[in-house]
C-alpha cells in the first residue's frame, strides 16, 4: 500500500482561544512495502500526522491518499482494517478476560468465520512470540507481553499497512530488539510500515527512509544516510561517531554508514587502512 | 542502600523493578520480608511518614502534575505537609532553581514539553526535601533533549541524595555506584556499572543490551567511552598513530 500525504495541515480546537496548529503543510509519501521512520521531538507533530493515515483525525486542509484514493471518501471501517494503527502504550486498551479473546475481538467484528478467526489469532500471536499466552489474562502479563498482545490485535485484522507509534517505549532492550525483528518480518511479508520513535538508534536500524519533523513541519525526509548526516543533532550514536571521526581526520573518511553493522565495518576499514 | 549512594536498577520487563520501587515507598505491601527507611521507618506501616523522606518520580510526565500552574504544582506537596507560607515560598523557589525552571512560575503545566513536565515533578519532590529519591524510568517517555534535561538535573543531585534509578537505558547509569539487576523477581546481580557492561555473559543472561556507543567501542576493540566525541577521538588517535608510525 502507498500512503501519500499532501499539503496536510491540522489545527486543534480551531476558532477558539486554544487553537493550535499542530501540522503545517506536510507532504510525504510512504511507498508500498517500505519501512518509513518518523522522528522528531515531543510536540513536533508525529502522532498528529500518523493519526491522519487512518482518519482518526481529519485534515483541516490538504489530503491523505491511500493507493491514490482520498481517505475521506473511504468507509472508515474499511480504511481502518486496511491501515492498522498501534497507539502509544496500546496495552491500556486490552480488555477481554483472555489474550485470545482480546485478539479475536477485531476479526470477529469483521464477520469472519470461527476457523478463520482462530487461524488469525494463532498466527499473529505466534508471529509475535506470545502464542503460549493465549489462555492467560492480558492484565497479568508483563509490559512487553502486553505490548505484543495489543499489536497482535491490530495485525489480526489483516492490514496492508501498519502504523506503530512509539512501539518500544518503556520496553527492555531485548524485548525492543525482538519487536524490531517483528517489524523486519512484517516488511518481508510486503506490508508498508510507518514507525514513530524517539529512539534514533532503533529507527536507523529498520527504516528504508526517514522523515524528521520539527514544529509541525517536515524538516528533512529521505534516505537515513542523507537525513541523519545533514542533521547530526538528530542522528543516532553510530552517525555521530562516524561524523566526528571524519571531522577529526578528513571529510568523508568514514563515508555515511547508519546501521550498526555498517558503521562497525566502515570504522574498521578506516582503522585498518594502510597509510 | 547507604546514604548518598546512586544505585541503578535494571532488568527485563516483568523482572520486578516497578514492584520493588512501589514497596519502598509504601504503595505496595510486601507479602513477607521487611523494608526499613532511614534506620527505622517501615513503609508498609507508616507510608505517609516515609513519603516525607522518599520522593518518587514516575514514567509518565502527565501523571505527576496536579495543578494548572507550575509554582502551585511545585508547592502542592508542601501544602499537604502544612508548611508555613514564607518557608513554602522559599522552598518552592529553591526547588525550581535547582531544576532550572526559574521564570516558569506562572506557566501553565499543560503547555510544557515532556522534559519540562518531569522537571516540574522533580521540583515538587525536591521542595519536600526528601533524603531519598526513587526514579522509576523517569526518561522513558521523553525525547532525546527531554532526557538530557532530566539527566543533567539528576547528575547535580548525585551524592547529595540517596538515589535509586530504575531504567532500561543502561547509558544513564555509567556513573552509578552500583547496579542491581533484577530477573524474575530476584536479585541476579549487585555490581558496579563497568563490570556489568563488560560482562557479556551476565548481560545476555539478564536480557540486557549495552548502549550503542559501548557496543561500537567493543566491536572495534576499544575500551568503553561515554560520548560519541570521546570514542571518535580515540579512533582518530589510533588511525593517526598508525599512519605516522
Amino acid at each position: 500500500m502507498r500512503i501519500e500525504v499532501k499539503n496536510l495541515r491540522h489545527v486543534y480546537s480551531p476558532g477558539t482561544d486554544f487553537a493550535f496548529e499542530a501540522l503545517r503543510d506536510v507532504s510525504l509519501t510512504v511507498e508500498a512495502g517500505e519501512v518509513f521512520g518518523i522522528v522528531g521531538g515531543t510536540g513536533s507533530g508525529k502522532s498528529t500526522l500518523v493519526s491522519h493515515m487512518n482518519l482518526l483525525l481529519e485534515p483541516t486542509s490538504g489530503e491523505v491518499l491511500i493507493d491514490g484514493v482520498d481517505a475521506r471518501t473511504m468507509k472508515k471501517s474499511v480504511l481502518r482494517r486496511r491501515v492498522g494503527l498501534v497507539f502509544q502504550f496500546p496495552e491500556s486498551a486490552l480488555f477481554a478476560p483472555t489474550v485470545e479473546e482480546d485478539v479475536a475481538f477485531g476479526p470477529e467484528r469483521l464477520g469472519l468465520d470461527e476457523d478463520e478467526v482462530r487461524k488469525r489469532v494463532e498466527g499473529t500471536l505466534g508471529m509475535l512470540g506470545v502464542g503460549h499466552l493465549a489462555p492467560r489474562s492480558p492484565h497479568a502479563l508483563s509490559g512487553g507481553e502486553k505490548r505484543r498482545v495489543a499489536m497482535a490485535g491490530v495485525l489480526a485484522m489483516g492490514p496492508e499497512a501498519i502504523i506503530l507509534d512509539e512501539p518500544t517505549a518503556g520496553l527492555d532492550p531485548a524485548t525492543r530488539e525482538e519487536l524490531l525483528n517483528v517489524v523486519r518480518g512484517l516488511k518481508e511479508s510486503g506490508m508498508s510500515i510507518v514507525i514513530v520513535s524517539h529512539d534514533l538508534d532503533e529507527i536507523s536500524e529498520v527504516s528504508d527512509r526517514v522523515c524528521l519533523m520539527e514544529g509541525g513541519s517536515v524538516k528533512a525526509a529521505g534516505k537515513p544516510s542523507d537525513v541523519f548526516y545533514e542533521h547530526p543533532e538528530n542522528a543516532p550514536g553510530t552517525v555521530r561517531v562516524a561524523l566526528a571521526v571524519s571531522e577529526r581526520l578528513f571529510p568523508d573518511t568514514v563515508g555515511r554508514p547508519v546501521r550498526f553493522s555498517e558503521t562497525v565495518e566502515a570504522l574498521e576499514r578506516v582503522m585498518r587502512r594502510n597509510p | 542502600m547507604r546514604a548518598g549512594e546512586y544505585i541503578g536498577v535494571v532488568g527485563e520487563n516483568g523482572g520486578g523493578k516497578s514492584t520493588l520501587v512501589r514497596i519502598l515507598n509504601g504503595l505496595l505491601k510486601p507479602e513477607s520480608g521487611d523494608v526499613r527507611i532511614l534506620g527505622g521507618l517501615d513503609p508498609a506501616v507508616e507510608p505517609f511518614e516515609v513519603r516525607k523522606h522518599v520522593g518518587m518520580l514516575f514514567q509518565n510526565p502527565d501523571n505527576g502534575l496536579v495543578s494548572p500552574f507550575v509554582e502551585d504544582d511545585v508547592a502542592f506537596g508542601l501544602e499537604n505537609l502544612g508548611v508555613e507560607r514564607d518557608e513554602m515560598r522559599e522552598r518552592v523557589r529553591d526547588a525550581m532553581r535547582s531544576v532550572g525552571l526559574e521564570g516558569y512560575e506562572r506557566r501553565e503545566t499543560h503547555t510544557l514539553s515532556g522534559g519540562e513536565k518531569q522537571r516540574v515533578a522533580l521540583a515538587g519532590i525536591l521542595a519536600v526535601e526528601p533524603d531519598i529519591l526513587i526514579l522509576d524510568e523517569p526518561t522513558s517517555m521523553l525525547d532525546a533533549s527531554g532526557r538530557r534535561e532530566v539527566l543533567e538535573r539528576l547528575d547535580v543531585l548525585r551524592g547529595k541524595k540517596t538515589i535509586l534509578h530504575a531504567t532500561h537505558h543502561l547509558e544513564e547509569l555509567f556513573d552509578a555506584d552500583r547496579i542491581l539487576v533484577l530477573k524474575n523477581g530476584e536479585l541476579a546481580a549487585d555490581i558496579p556499572p563497568e563490570r556489568l557492561f563488560s560482562d557479556g555473559g551476565l548481560m545476555r543472561k539478564n536480557r540486557l543490551v549495552a548502549p550503542t556507543l559501548l557496543r561500537l567501542a567493543e566491536s572495534l576493540g576499544i575500551p568503553p567511552r561515554r560520548s560519541a566525541d570521546e570514542l571518535a577521538a580515540e579512533i582518530s588517535n589510533r588511525v593517526r598513530a598508525r599512519t605516522s608510525g
